[in-house]
């Protein structure tokens, strides 16, 4: 991709480079990362652009680095981010973790690759629950955001650091290898100028003011049980108005697909040009958030639903925030592909018409 | 949201061609899919390219999925291409399986032997010597421009002129030494297309 986009114009760009570029745009000063495939692209091209447009990149000697480079940039006061790759992320949760506790915003983009372990560099969707459900230690959630084309990852990631300044917590890019790595046409042009909301609890100096002191050791339980109910305070703030989500599809249909970011791209064919004519009405339930979950919106959605087929790129970990949605309302089914498989448009309309035909 | 929003809502009518382009890392695979892209975006159409990555090296394999429609691009996935474009005997005998009946294979047949191509249903086999013809024009490496001259011809895709004018782009910043022996391969492709 060329160094920078003509305003008004669309480019071939791959959601790793789309990433970098609309966390520029988001006012992002600071970045560090260790390489891992397949978010690399994501690290050169803000290698390539961060110095010359006002911000500082970083190569770190690890990812625990790079996160804790992060976390000190964001006391700082300056939109930071940090990317990687699955083994990456679970590098850096500690960092992430104490972030939460000094209510830190930061951004982390996690382009996932098939695991345990090194697993392989293949799209897969494993690291749901551990992006939704905190994934470091303690009592804590991350906002959770899931792209499913490269124009969202560049809406999504924009919009990442508007919500971890609004609500003083690192949110959580969750992309995945076809997404970091496929290119579309992309425009970037419509983008608002940066508008980060003010610091002044940033460590920026103590010019005639209170000293700041930003820490998330807390030793009397009382102290650290108010901190954790203020958590809980924002979290319910988050869930009342954070949730995003997308249906597609005819208003009465009577099976729903349930997938977010690349298997929901798969799910989207079936229902906009199903490869065949299926003998029942199929809409796609897809959360753009994956915490908070659209829980509300698709209990409404199981009153009059025949079933929901739940695909995921993982033995089945989203499918569980969909059976607390549901609370029984409806069967259930999940089509898991792991491994670095990607469900074909194929398969999900046979395991269709075997459970619903 | 659409996933891609540059044309118009999807309709029925929407024209979609799906394929795949497959050779050994260094014969300029995803320089083919990338100029397809980039002159089939310039006529207004969308786009998805989806590159194989990572563990691929010059000499070893490299593929991209290209999918061009008039309309919103769902599944960038191409379970089962409308063409092929194949560099390299191992591609050939990886992809053939996923060609549609009906379809377009476009073989360098400098590195590629298929003795019985009935049995892929294609609707044209086009064995071009790409290889041989690229080192003609002076550069083995401008194989990828002879491939992709003759494809644009044989699939009437994007427009020839279009693709002339995105590969002058891409190559823009080099010198004519690049420039000129890529042009001059498309239009052999070209030739060599309407030839057969």
């Amino acid at each position: 991709m060329d160094s920078e986009q003509p305003e008004g114009k669309v480019a071939l760009v791959s959601g790793n480079e789309a990433a970098g570029e609309a966390a520029i745009r988001a006012g992002c000063r600071f970045y560090a990362g260790y390489p891992i495939t397949p978010q690399n692209e994501l690290t050169a091209y803000i290698a390539d652009q961060l110095p010359l447009r006002g911000g500082v990149f970083i190569q770190a000697e690890s990812e625990l680095a790079a996160i804790n480079m992060v976390f000190g940039a964001s006391a700082a006061g300056t939109r930071a981010m940090t990317s990687s790759s699955s083994p990456g992320i679970s590098l850096k949760q500690e960092g992430i973790s104490y972030m939460v506790g000094c209510e830190l915003p930061a951004v982390i983009i996690n382009v996932q690759r098939a695991g345990p372990g090194l697993g392989n560099i293949s799209p897969a969707q494993g690291d749901y629950y551990q992006a939704t459900r905190g994934g470091g230690h303690g009592d804590y959630r991350c906002i959770s955001l899931a792209p499913f084309s490269v124009q969202e990852v560049c809406d999504l990631t924009y919009l990442a650091f508007d919500l971890a300044d609004a609500y003083r917590t690192p949110v959580i890019l969750l992309a995945d290898g076809m997404i970091g790595q496929m290119m579309e046409p992309v425009r970037f042009d419509h983008l608002p100028a940066p508008s980060p909301t003010p610091r002044p609890w940033a460590l920026t100096g103590t010019p005639g003011r209170k000293r700041n002191v930003i820490k998330s050791l807390r030793l009397p339980p009382e102290e650290l049980e108010a901190f954790n109910l203020k958590l809980q305070d924002v979290y319910a703030t988050i869930e009342q108005r954070e949730v995003r989500l997308e249906v597609t599809g005819p208003d009465d249909a009577e099976v729903l697909l349930a997938a977010y970011g690349t298997s929901a791209r798969i799910c989207r064919q079936i229902v906009e040009r199903p490869l065949r004519q299926l003998p029942f009405k199929v809409a796609l339930f897809r959360p753009i958030t994956l915490w908070p979950f659209p829980t509300a919106k698709l209990a409404e959605l199981a009153e009059k639903a025949r079933g929901i087929l739940v695909v995921e790129m993982s033995a089945g970990q989203m499918v569980d925030d969909v059976r607390m949605a549901v609370a029984g309302r409806c069967p259930i089914e999940l089509l898991a592909r792991m491994g670095g498989n990607i469900p074909s448009a194929a398969e999900i309309t046979e395991k269709l018409i075997t459970l619903f035909a | 949201m659409q996933p891609n929003e540059q044309a118009a809502p999807a309709a029925t009518t929407d024209q979609e061609h799906r394929l795949i382009i497959a050779g050994f890392g260094g014969q300029g695979v995803l320089t083919i899919a990338k100029l397809l892209c980039t002159t089939a975006m310039s006529e207004g159409k969308n786009v998805t390219y989806l590159p194989s990555y990572g563990a691929e090296v010059r000499g070893g394999t490299a593929n991209c999925q290209v999918v061009v429609s008039s309309g919103v691009i769902y599944s960038p996935l191409v379970e089962q291409a409308d063409s092929l474009i194949i560099l390299n005997q191992l591609s050939c005998d990886r992809f053939v399986v996923r060609l549609k009946p009906g379809g377009l294979l476009v073989l360098n047949s400098s590195a590629v032997a298929l003795d019985d191509a009935s049995q892929t249903g294609a609707r044209q086999v086009l064995r071009l010597p790409a290889a041989d013809t690229a080192a003609r024009i002076g550069n083995v490496k401008v194989t990828n421009s002879v491939m992709l001259g003759a494809f644009v011809r044989a699939s009437g895709l994007v427009a020839e002129e279009d693709c002339l004018a995105a590969l002058r782009e891409h190559w823009s910043r080099r010198r004519a030494e690049v420039i000129d022996p890529n042009v001059t391969a498309f239009r052999r492709g070209v030739e060599l297309a309407a030839e057969a």
